[in-house]
């Protein structure tokens, strides 16, 4: 667990829904030795938010404005939890006691074999983080992403 | 009946001279009763006595859109409340509408106008009159009305909309006659085929359209789908309403009403006046107007005038079909939508960036449809879909608040919106409007 901060920091671009568009951000890190810890796309029926999580924030903003792509940074919450059945669940029954919304919530790789991540976005950060570690449950940094 | 007034057949010299005497008492009028025109000649150094005749009317000073705005709403009235009836109204550039008010004699007026346009294409008081145009504030509803009223036809005041119930009641009524616009036209023959009714079978057989541009391609589409005559009408708020001019049965020009509005065609560079045949901004002069008198009145509507006479026996000059406008107003569903009046609601949301394109085009004949790109700048940008979709339906309701449209909203990547020299393309008209 780190002992830092407590949150992660996302990136939020906004893409038309038309093929190839995901591929110009992937693209663009790719090139640029940019590595994705997390990749999500929120879809409509005619845009979508892909969010995703690097390596290296600083430099993929840079790099994206450099495209005239806009990003949005938000810290999110990325909690740990064991990757059996009922793993998942008991996280989100802590948000529901809590009388927490979530806006939404991913699941993507981390680096311990018997351990899944998900990446939480809350209406309240704080009261989330307070909950969850009284609850024993690990959030992760950045570094403990790398 | 072949007309509905000798006076549509008066004698064009006897004309001048009658419209000369009108011109005179109306500048007069004008002048006395309303501060805007006194101001306005009085910059000039000139007096209404001035004015002799038509062969001064150049020297007057020209009316604009903007005029009814700057006096919201009742500075150009004339005459004290108790003499006006009705008022009407439509939008202007900024939000605020274009009002007008009409006296009983303007009412009486309008509705002559209207019964010689609805005459022309042979309507008598046989005919069942559907008024298809919207019933309120703007002039569509009531003027049409007020026309097939004074002709004696049995007069069906629909307003617009529904269009199912439109085909019902035409069909069950046995409307002869159907006023609307041409779009909304093609749309009732597409909803009545989509009922199964093939719409040559409705009883309809002459539809009196206007208030938005349309194509002799559009006319000949109604007329073989619809089997009807499709007559061109033409009229504005500012003016008057519909009934400044219509089709007669040759289709060939609509016949301005010249013993109430005098016409001229300027160019719109120098404001001189052009001869007939000659293609510029056409201007009206109401004649007789008690409730708002306008004079030499802008209406930034490119066409010319016909002067060789007409089969028909009427002899008031035709003006031709609407080939394009002097600014940049655009008739979206018959509404009018300034592209400025679109930049200054997006200006006034937080965030939003003004980097926007209207697109509208008529795709399979229907309404129009009506789209706004609106580019997602950094500023907007956020994680959650939620508030982007309020973004957008926000977006949609301020503008639907001063526009009364429903625009579809479309968000788009920052950069995307097609710019020249650096500044987006405003308008993508695909209309095609103006061809003839």
């Amino acid at each position: 667990m780190s002992e830092g901060k407590l949150t992660v920091e996302q990136l939020t671009v906004f893409v038309e829904n038309r093929p190839g568009r995901s591929s110009v951000i992937t693209n663009i890190l790719a090139e640029n030795n940019i590595n994705l810890v997390s990749f999500n796309i929120a879809d409509t029926s005619e845009f979508g938010l892909i969010r995703f999580i690097t390596d290296d924030p600083e430099r993929a903003k840079v790099v994206l404005k450099e495209n005239k792509i806009a990003t949005r940074s938000t810290e999110i919450l990325v909690v740990e939890l064991a990757h059996k059945v009922g793993g998942l669940a008991k996280v989100l029954n802590i948000f529901k006691e809590n009388n927490i919304n979530i806006a939404y919530l991913y699941a993507f790789v981390g680096n311990k074999p018997d351990k899944a991540v998900v990446g939480i976005k809350v209406e309240n950060t704080a009261e989330s983080i307070e909950k969850l570690k009284a609850s024993e449950l690990t959030l992760l940094s950045l570094k403990d992403l790398l | 009946m072949i007309y509905w007034s000798p006076s549509e057949c008066m004698d064009p010299e006897a004309r001048l001279g009658y419209q000369s005497e009108l011109l005179r008492k109306q500048v007069k009028y004008a002048y006395e009763n309303v501060p805007m025109y006194k101001k306005k000649f009085d910059e000039k150094g000139l007096k209404p006595e001035d004015i002799k005749g038509l062969e001064d009317l150049k020297h007057v000073p020209f009316t604009v859109k903007d005029d009814f705005r700057e006096n919201y709403p009742f500075g150009i009235f004339a005459v004290p409340m108790d003499r006006i009836v009705r008022f009407h109204a439509s939008s202007g550039t900024t939000g605020k509408p274009v009002v007008v008010g009409y006296t009983e004699n303007d009412l009486e007026m309008w509705a002559e106008c209207m019964a010689r346009t609805l005459a022309a294409g042979g309507v008598t008081k046989d005919d069942i009159v559907q008024v298809t145009y919207g019933y309120g504030l703007f002039t569509g509803g009531f003027g049409a009305h007020g026309g097939s009223q004074k002709i004696g036809s049995a007069t069906i005041p629909m307003s617009s909309g529904n269009t199912k119930k439109q085909v019902m009641i035409m069909q069950d009524f046995g409307a002869t006659a159907l006023c609307c616009t041409p779009s909304y036209c093609l749309q009732i023959i597409e909803t009545a085929a989509s009922m199964g009714i093939d719409p040559k079978t409705l009883p309809v057989k002459k539809c009196f359209l206007g208030a938005e541009p349309w194509t002799e391609a559009m006319r000949k589409e109604i007329e073989s789908r619809f089997d009807v005559k499709a007559y061109n009408i033409f009229g504005l708020t500012e003016v008057l309403g519909p009934g400044v001019s219509f089709d007669c049965k040759y289709q060939n020009g609509m016949h301005i009403n010249e013993d109430f509005f005098y016409p001229e065609i300027i160019d719109p560079n120098t404001l001189e006046p052009l001869p007939d045949g000659e293609i510029g901004e056409l201007v009206f002069t109401a004649l007789t107007k008690e409730g708002v008198p306008v004079l030499r009145y802008r209406t930034k509507d490119i066409t010319s005038i016909i002067k060789e006479p007409c089969p028909c026996g009427r002899t008031g000059r035709r003006m031709d079909r609407i080939l394009g406008r002097s600014d940049d107003m655009l008739i979206i569903r018959g509404v009018n939508v300034f592209p400025n009046q679109i930049e200054e609601i997006l200006i006034n949301i937080e965030g939003v960036e003004p980097t926007y394109q209207i697109i509208i085009d008529r795709e399979n004949s229907v309404s129009d449809n009506f789209e706004i790109m609106v580019e997602v700048s950094e500023n907007v940008l956020t994680d959650e879909i939620k508030a982007m979709e309020n973004l957008k339906n926000r977006i949609l309701s301020e503008i639907h608040s001063v526009i009364g449209l429903h625009p579809k909203i479309r968000l788009v990547e920052p950069f995307t919106i097609e710019r020249s020299a650096g500044k987006a393309r405003r308008v993508i008209d695909k209309r095609e409007l103006y061809t003839r």
